[in-house]
C-alpha cells in the first residue's frame, strides 16, 4: 500500500509539468501543461499573501474603528477600510482562509462519503448497487443550488452548516466516479488473487482497491474545491453562509456590492481574490484531469 | 421504440420520486425549523394563536398534516405566503415567473449562439490567435462568480459611464446586463464543449474524404461538422437551463428585476418559509420537466443513443 500511494503523489505533482498524453491536436507536445503550471504559481502566490499578509499589515480583521470608516486604499490600509473601519486587506485574507478551509474540508468529506457509498455499491454489485444508484439518481435530479439553499435554510448560517450542505450536494458525482473505478478494479487479477488468498473483504477494499482508485479520487477531489468556493461564496452572498462576525470572500463581496456606488474597492478586492483562487484551482484541476484521463477532457464542466 | 419508451418511463418515474423527495424534505424542514412561522417578536394573544393554528391546521397529527400537504401539492396548490398576507405562493409565481422565463429564454438563446460560434471558430483553427484568446477568456469566464460580474458591470456601465440603467425591468436596455451575467458561464462551457468536439470531428475520415472531394468549406462545416459536433451541446441543454434559472436568483436580486428569483432571495431574507418551500418545489418541478424534455429531444434526434440502464 505504501509504495503505490507514494508513487502516486509523486506522479500527481510531476504530471502538472509533463506534456499532455493526448497529442491528437497540434498542441506542442514538448511543452509542459502550461495553464496548470500557471495555476500552481497563482495559487502559491495567493496562499502566501493570505497567510503571511496579516502579519505584515499588522491589523486585526474585526477591529472596529469608527474614526476611519470607508477609507480609500492607502499605504496604511492596502485595500482601504470598510464601513465599520475594519482593515479590508486583513478581512480579505481571513475571508479567503475561511473560504479555502470550507472548500478543502468539503473536498475531504466528499471524498470520504463518495468512497464509502460508491465503493460499497461498486464492490457489492447486483441489486445493492442497483438500489444505491437509483437512490443517488433521485437525489441528483434535484437542482444542486436549490438543494443547498433548502439545507442552509434549515441548518441556519455558520461554517458547520455550510460543510453539511456542500457535502450533501457534491458527494454524488464523486460516488459515481468511485463506483465506476471499483467495478473495473474488482475484476483485476490482483484483486481476484487477494480474494483467492482468503483476505477479508475490508482488507481487499482498503488495501488493494482504494489505493489504486486514489488517483481518480484525488483528481475529482481537486475539482470539487473551486466549485465549493463558488457555492460557498454564492450562499454567503445570499445571506445563508457564514454570519456576521466571521467573513468569507462571498460575504465580503456581498457587503461590497451594497456600497459599490461610493466605495467600489470594497467590491473589487474580495472579488479579485475569489477570481484568482477559483481560476488557479480550475487550471490545476483541469490539468490533472486531462493528464490522468484524457477521455474526461471531452465532457466539459457541468455548469452548476 | 420500446427501448425509448422504457427509457422515458424510467426517467419519468425517477422525476416523480425526486419530486416526492423534495416535497417530503420541504415538509419536514418546515416542521424542524425553530419557532414556527408565527412566532414574532411581539407575542400574539393565545386565542389568536389558537385561531391561526386552527386555520393552518397546525394541530393535526403530523401524518395527517403530511398527507394533506402532499394532496395539496398534487393539486398544484403551494399554499399561502406567511409574509405577504392575502397573496398565495401560486399568485406570486404566476405574477413573477413570466419575467424570469423571458430573461432566462434570452440568456439561453444568447449562450447557445455565442457559445457555438466561438467554439466553432476556435475549434476549426486550434492553437491560433482566435483560439488562444477564446480559451483564455473562457478560463476567466469559468472563474468569475455571477454576482461579482454583475457588480462590476453595474459599476462600469451604469455608475461610471452611464450607458445602461443600473436596475429594474421594462425596456430592452434593462435586459442587457442581466443577460450578459446569466449567459457568461454557460457560454464558456458551451464554447469549450464545441471547440473540443469540432477538433475531434475535423480529424474523422469522412471529413477528410469530403475535403478531398472538394466540398466547399461552408457546406463542409454546415452539413458535416456541425451536426456531429453539436451533440454534446444537446446533452448540456438540461444543465444549461438549470444554471440559467438558478443563476437568476442572484441576478434578479442585484438588478432588482421583479422575477421569481428576486422573490426567492427576498423570502430567504424574510424567513418566509412557505414561500421558500413553494418556490423550491416549483423550481425543482420546472427544471426536472425541462430535463425530461431535453432527454426526449435527444433521444428523438439520435436513435443510436445508448440509454443508460438498459444494457446493464
Amino acid at each position: 500500500m505504501e509504495p503505490i500511494t507514494k508513487t502516486f503523489t509523486q506522479s500527481y505533482f510531476r504530471s502538472l509539468f509533463l506534456p499532455l498524453p493526448n497529442a491528437n491536436s497540434r498542441q506542442g507536445s514538448f511543452f509542459p501543461n502550461r495553464p496548470a503550471v500557471l495555476g500552481l504559481w497563482l495559487l502559491a502566490v495567493v496562499i502566501i499573501i493570505v497567510f503571511l499578509g496579516p502579519m505584515v499589515s499588522n491589523q486585526m480583521p474585526d477591529q472596529v474603528d469608527l474614526s476611519r470608516t470607508n477609507q480609500a486604499p492607502s499605504q496604511e490600509y492596502w485595500f482601504g477600510t470598510d464601513q465599520l473601519g475594519r482593515d479590508l486587506f486583513t478581512r480579505v485574507c481571513y475571508g479567503a482562509r475561511l473560504s479555502l478551509f470550507v472548500a478543502l474540508s468539503t473536498a475531504v468529506i466528499v471524498s470520504f462519503i463518495g468512497v464509502v457509498y460508491g465503493g460499497f455499491a461498486g464492490y457489492m454489485g447486483g441489486w445493492t448497487d442497483e438500489v444505491l444508484m437509483r437512490v443517488l439518481e433521485i437525489i441528483a435530479s434535484v437542482p444542486f443550488l436549490i438543494y443547498a439553499i433548502l439545507l442552509m435554510t434549515v441548518l441556519g448560517p455558520g461554517v458547520n452548516s455550510l460543510l453539511v450542505a456542500l457535502a450533501a450536494v457534491y458527494w454524488m458525482p464523486m460516488a459515481r466516479v468511485v463506483r465506476g473505478q471499483f467495478i473495473n478494479l474488482k475484476e483485476e487479477g490482483f484483486v481476484i488473487a487477494a480474494r483467492v488468498l482468503g483476505l477479508s473483504r475490508w482488507r481487499i477494499i482498503l488495501g488493494h482497491i482504494v489505493p489504486n482508485a486514489l488517483g481518480v479520487i484525488i483528481v475529482y477531489g481537486t475539482l470539487v474545491i473551486p466549485e465549493a468556493i463558488f457555492a460557498e461564496a454564492l450562499l454567503s452572498y445570499i445571506g445563508l453562509g457564514v454570519s456576521s462576525p466571521q467573513s468569507s470572500l462571498g460575504s465580503l463581496v456581498g457587503d461590497g456590492l451594497g456600497s459599490i456606488r461610493l466605495y467600489p474597492w470594497q467590491l473589487f478586492f474580495p472579488a479579485l481574490f475569489i477570481i484568482l483562487l477559483v481560476l488557479s484551482l480550475n487550471l490545476i484541476g483541469e490539468g490533472l484531469r486531462e493528464y490522468c484521463d484524457p477521455r474526461f477532457f471531452r465532457q466539459g464542466g457541468n455548469g452548476e | 421504440m420500446l427501448r425509448l419508451a422504457f427509457f422515458l418511463l424510467r426517467r419519468l418515474v425517477t422525476c416523480i420520486l425526486a419530486m416526492l423527495f423534495v416535497v417530503t424534505l420541504t415538509f419536514f424542514m418546515m416542521k424542524a425549523l425553530p419557532g414556527g412561522p408565527f412566532s414574532k417578536e411581539k407575542k400574539l394573544p393565545p386565542t389568536v394563536m389558537a385561531n391561526i393554528e386552527e386555520k393552518y391546521r397546525l394541530n393535526d397529527p403530523i401524518f395527517k398534516q403530511y398527507s394533506d400537504y402532499l394532496w395539496r401539492i398534487a393539486k398544484l396548490d403551494l399554499g399561502p405566503s406567511f409574509r405577504y398576507p392575502g397573496s398565495s405562493v401560486n399568485d406570486i409565481i404566476k405574477r413573477s415567473f413570466p419575467v424570469s422565463a423571458a430573461l432566462g429564454a434570452i440568456a439561453v438563446f444568447v449562450a447557445l449562439t455565442l457559445g457555438v460560434t466561438t467554439g466553432l471558430v476556435a475549434g476549426l483553427r486550434p492553437c491560433q490567435m482566435a483560439d488562444r484568446i477564446l480559451v483564455f477568456v473562457s478560463a476567466i469566464g469559468f472563474s468569475v462568480p455571477s454576482f461579482v460580474l454583475a457588480g462590476m458591470l453595474q459599476h462600469f456601465f451604469s455608475f461610471r459611464f452611464n450607458l445602461l440603467p443600473a436596475a429594474l425591468w421594462g425596456s430592452p436596455q434593462h435586459a442587457v446586463m442581466p443577460v450578459i451575467v446569466l449567459a457568461a458561464l454557460p457560454t464558456a462551457v458551451i464554447s469549450r464543449l464545441v471547440r473540443i468536439q469540432v477538433m475531434e470531428v475535423m480529424q474523422q475520415d469522412y471529413i477528410i474524404m469530403a475535403k478531398a472531394k472538394g466540398l466547399p468549406s461552408w457546406r463542409l462545416i454546415l452539413f458535416h461538422v456541425m451536426p456531429n459536433a453539436l451533440q454534446p451541446v444537446i446533452t448540456y441543454l438540461g444543465p444549461l437551463i438549470a444554471a440559467v434559472f438558478t443563476g437568476s436568483f442572484v441576478v434578479e436580486h442585484i438588478f432588482a428585476i421583479p422575477g421569481l428569483g428576486k422573490y426567492f432571495v427576498t423570502s430567504i431574507h424574510n424567513r418566509d418559509y412557505t414561500l421558500i418551500m413553494g418556490v423550491t418545489i416549483f423550481y425543482s418541478g420546472f427544471l426536472m420537466a425541462m430535463n425530461l424534455m431535453v432527454d426526449l429531444i435527444y433521444a428523438l434526434l439520435n436513435p443510436q443513443v445508448r440509454y443508460p440502464g438498459w444494457e446493464e
